[in-house]
């Protein structure tokens, strides 16, 4: 049994706030912001690598909520619903972008970026995560950190399962050898 | 390692987690301030939107009134009366008048004055019409009358 306290998306919101969210009060909208607006800003930190767009979609994805709770049914818990929100929201984003034009997976992986010796020894998780292309990036996230299916993602991006499959093992690949590389330039540097 | 078993939380596990800096204080106010216009704006789009409908529907019904009202075949009374006075000239004489054809023929006598005194002064359509109207309505009459009435014998 895990006692962890709920974080990020997977906390809980009650049912009194959401009814009252639901007619538009302002007050249950503060209360939501306070719950879920750090999951949603790392959501679309990670997705689009950039923090003023990230904050810029914080702002977008809960206007879009604010808009739209009157939709949400109760179906699943709040904090997923509003989790895809977020990521849909940061999807059409990149893609007004147009930072998901090229669909082709070798061609996007070769705009990796690389590491370079300097700052390779201060790399944090994100750091790796914001030196794939964002398409390469988003199918990360969402699949590894936010659990969406392949499926999920073929039909998010207007592709193949398979396509997602691929994307995903080559930017997996990737990323254990920018990980494999700052591990290394970290010992050299000690 | 294997490249089915690679996953990002396995990669990751290893890296320090980045400090996220927290939002600015004012996002929220900003995201408050925005729905609030927005859902004014949307209100008064419904209101224009709904007044401009109903302006469009009444303007539709008042152009199809208008195109009824005068799409509406308009009698020449003039013209009515002048041909019902024909088909009364081609009836024989009656050997006597009816009282009800007497009492039209004389209020026909009176609107011919009236008529006549109407065109003298230049009197408007609008004044005529009625005149010639009832003038079709006590010629119709006498038609009928006439019709019904015995037509002397020749010999």
């Amino acid at each position: 049994m895990n006692d962890k306290p709920a974080t990020g998306f997977a906390q809980d919101v009650d049912a009194m706030t959401l009814a009252r969210a639901q007619h538009g009060d302002m007050a249950a909208f503060a209360q939501l912001y306070q719950r879920y607006a750090r999951a949603c800003l790392l959501l679309a930190l990670r997705l689009t690598g950039q923090r003023q767009a990230a904050e810029d979609l914080v702002h977008e994805a809960f206007l879009k909520m604010m808009d739209t709770i009157g939709s949400y049914r109760g179906e699943a818990p709040f904090g997923a619903w509003f989790k895809r929100l977020t990521a849909n929201t940061a999807i059409d984003w990149l893609r007004r972008q147009r930072h998901l034009a090229t669909s082709d997976a070798d061609e996007l992986l070769e705009h990796a970026v690389g590491m370079d010796s300097d700052n390779a020894g201060l790399i944090d998780a994100d750091s790796l995560l914001a030196r794939l292309p964002p398409r390469a990036r988003a199918i990360v996230v969402l699949h590894e950190l936010e659990g969406y299916t392949h499926a999920e993602l073929a039909a998010l991006f207007g592709q193949s399962e398979s396509y997602s499959k691929s994307i995903l093992a080559r930017a997996l690949k990737r990323l254990q050898a920018l990980a494999t590389s700052a591990a290394h330039a970290s010992k050299v540097a000690l | 390692m294997n490249e089915h078993e690679l996953n990002f939380h396995d990669l990751a596990a290893g890296l320090p987690a980045r400090a996220i800096e927290p939002l600015p204080t004012d996002l929220w106010p900003r995201i408050a301030a925005a729905h609030v216009a927005r859902r004014r704006q949307r209100r008064w789009r419904r209101v224009t939107t709904g007044g401009v409908a109903l302006a469009v529907i009444a303007a539709v019904v008042v152009s199809a009134f208008g195109w009824r009202h005068t799409a509406m075949p308009v009698t020449d009374w003039q013209a009515r009366a002048q041909a019902l006075e024909l088909q009364l000239d081609a009836l024989p004489l009656p050997a006597t008048s009816a009282p009800m054809a007497r009492l039209a023929e004389s209020e026909i006598a009176n609107l011919d004055s009236s008529l006549q005194a109407a065109y003298d002064r230049g009197a408007a359509r609008h004044d005529i019409d009625p005149l010639w109207q009832r003038r079709s309505e006590l010629l119709d009459a006498l038609l009928s009358v006439r019709r019904q009435q015995p037509v002397p014998v020749r010999i």
